[in-house]
């Protein structure tokens, strides 16, 4: 596992190409196949084995001509010029932040970016990714594999609120919302919409969201508070972008470390009841400090 | 017209505005002429009579007609379908807010963004922008008007690094560089490499050349392009202040936020009753 990285020369080359990014991405209209780029190289993860996940493998020929990659050159293609500005920064870095620019440049949250992620030429098998043909039991195979949650499960689905599916790659055609270089919840709006534009695209594996019970609470709370979904989707994201790249801290690890620290607490303090006690700490200070001839001093002076 | 107030509701506002923004300006690749909007809104800026600068008048037919607004009504469009979201905030903290994301999503620099400009009806005479077929004594008339520098002049035209001329809006015709939509210094690079096929250079650009204080600035930036953003951040942020006094201090007396009042009583409370408490606890000890 690679570790954050602070070295200020490599932090500089990625604000470069942060900004890079967003003129590239802003002026090509590319975003949505950057966030698919990034989300792709990412989702390979499997929690328990530790192989796959952002580590730049997508762009390797194998990897890019999985199936599920296809139309993924061109992503990997416009990321080679950034590349070439700023060779310092790895593939897995460059594709995550491109991820990261995508939905802040079309009016997405802003999402929290860590550097250091290292580069691998190790691809994972095909089928690590969902299909789009397969309802919820499958999508929980997959994310569950990668350490992800339900509520990750629906929140990252809102990232068809940008794109659209080309026949020539996935074999579906159109776009999810009305404005799909718009990043909103407007995914969730059309998804539990029955009088939707029927030239709006519903997946198997979107339709599953409002199908399943679990999803579906996500999916009303997302189309009824936009706020709530840009919150969820950043700090999702921002999971996906460091699966096994930065271990975030478990619920139970928390507790645990919560605990311990209580604990000493708890006996340094009969400790310092038993050897030391807070009368004489007090009369100490009294014998120090006499408050009340301080006062009648001060008193005198005024 | 009063100032708005820059509650947390507004900042809040402003946020979604910005988001808005950049998800506009990135899908119509309209960056140089927000640009051009915000400048032009806040250019007629005259520090000795405090009148003009960033205050939405712009968007009056009297002022958007003026030769050197020709064009802009594209702009004040753009911005009035986030001004319909948003009615909350100003037109003169929407037009500065739009020229600060253009300059983001064309992989500029960061520019500091304060919120709380109020918006005027009254417009000023045409006139107080720069002629683009004039030079160096124009530039320093036009610029010290408002309360600018040599150094403000130069980093700003830098903004020509974005867009083009229109044969229809100001008569001139081409981009200033190879990647108009490409935030970057080679506005500079080109003004050194001198005539370039297909590449625009107005008089008012040459005479950065001639001028040898100008030129002094030419070159650093086409030499180092962190000079450059530093500057044009700098600058951007000053004229896009001019006649606004957005101190932290006064964004701070103008938060008439609940919750900073409730955390200030709690405070206060708080310190008095440890004063209370150690004055009764001297007391007793003295009683006993």
């Amino acid at each position: 596992m690679a570790a954050p990285v602070m070295d200020p020369q490599y932090l500089k080359e990625i604000e470069k190409a942060r900004r890079d990014l967003r003129a590239l991405i802003s002026s090509n209209q590319c975003a949505p196949i950057m966030l698919r780029l990034a989300w792709h190289d990412a989702g390979t993860y499997d929690a328990k084995t530790k192989t796959g996940g952002p580590n730049g493998s997508i762009r390797h020929g194998d990897e890019l001509q999985h199936a599920a990659n296809s139309g993924l050159k061109k992503a990997v293609d416009l990321c080679e010029q950034v590349k070439e500005r700023h060779p310092q920064i790895t593939y897995a870095d460059l594709y995550q932040l491109a991820g990261v620019v995508a939905v802040e440049v079309t009016g997405g949250p802003t999402i929290d970016f860590v550097p250091g992620r290292k580069d691998s030429m190790a691809s994972p098998e095909e089928g690590r990714l969902p299909d789009a043909n397969r309802g919820a039991k499958h999508l929980r195979d997959i994310f569950y594999r990668m350490g992800l949650s339900d509520k990750d499960i629906v929140a990252l689905s809102g990232g068809h609120t940008l794109g659209r599916a080309h026949p020539e790659r996935s074999g579906f055609e159109g776009a999810w919302t009305k404005e799909s270089l718009k990043f909103d919840n407007s995914y969730y709006k059309e998804l539990l919409n029955n009088e939707s534009d029927p030239e709006l695209l519903k997946l198997q594996s979107d339709k599953a969201l409002v199908e399943d019970p679990k999803f579906k609470r996500y999916v009303e709370l997302y189309a009824k508070d936009e706020d709530a979904f840009f919150r969820d989707y950043a700090a999702s994201h921002k999971k996906l972008s460091e699966l096994g790249f930065i271990s975030p801290p478990s619920k139970l690890s928390l507790k645990v470390a919560l605990g311990f620290v209580i604990a000493i607490v708890a006996i340094l303090s009969h400790y310092y009841e038993g050897h030391f006690s807070w009368n004489d700490l007090s009369s100490q200070f009294h014998k120090r400090f006499n408050l009340t001839d301080l006062a009648s001093q001060f008193q005198k002076r005024m | 017209m009063a100032f708005p107030v820059v509650d947390t509701e507004y900042l809040k506002e402003i946020d979604k505005a910005r988001r808005d923004l950049r998800a506009l300006i990135a899908l119509k690749n309209c960056a140089p002429i927000m640009l051009r909007l915000a400048w032009h809104d806040a250019g007629t800026y005259d520090v000795s009579t405090k009148t003009g600068g960033p205050n939405g008048s712009i968007r009056n037919e009297e002022e958007f007609t003026h030769g050197a607004n020709s064009g802009l009504k594209i702009a004040i469009d753009f911005c009035e379908e986030v001004k319909a979201k948003h009615p909350k905030i100003t037109y003169a903290d929407l037009y500065q807010l739009a020229g600060v994301v253009a300059v983001e999503v064309t992989g500029g620099p960061t520019i500091d963004f304060v919120p709380g400009r109020k918006d005027s009806n009254i417009f000023p005479r045409e006139g107080r922008l720069p002629d683009a077929k004039r030079g160096a004594p124009h530039l320093r008339d036009i610029f010290y008007r408002m309360g600018l520098s040599d150094k403000d002049i130069v980093a700003l035209s830098g903004g020509h690094t974005l867009g083009r001329a229109h044969p229809e809006r100001s008569g001139f015709d081409g981009p200033w560089t190879n990647e108009p939509l490409k935030f970057d210094n080679s506005y500079f690079l080109e003004l050194l490499k001198g005539e370039s096929e297909g590449l625009l250079k107005l008089p008012t650009d040459k005479a950065l050349l001639d001028d040898p204080e100008f030129r002094k600035y030419v070159e650093l930036y086409a030499k180092d392009e962190d000079a450059f953003f530093r500057d044009y951040a700098e600058s951007h942020k000053k004229l896009s202040e001019l006649g606004f006094t957005p101190t932290s201090a006064r964004s701070k007396v103008m938060v008439k936020d609940s919750t900073v009042l409730a955390q200030g009583a709690v405070g206060v409370a708080v310190a008095a009753a440890v004063v209370i408490l150690s004055y009764f606890y001297e007391v007793r000890k003295r009683m006993k």
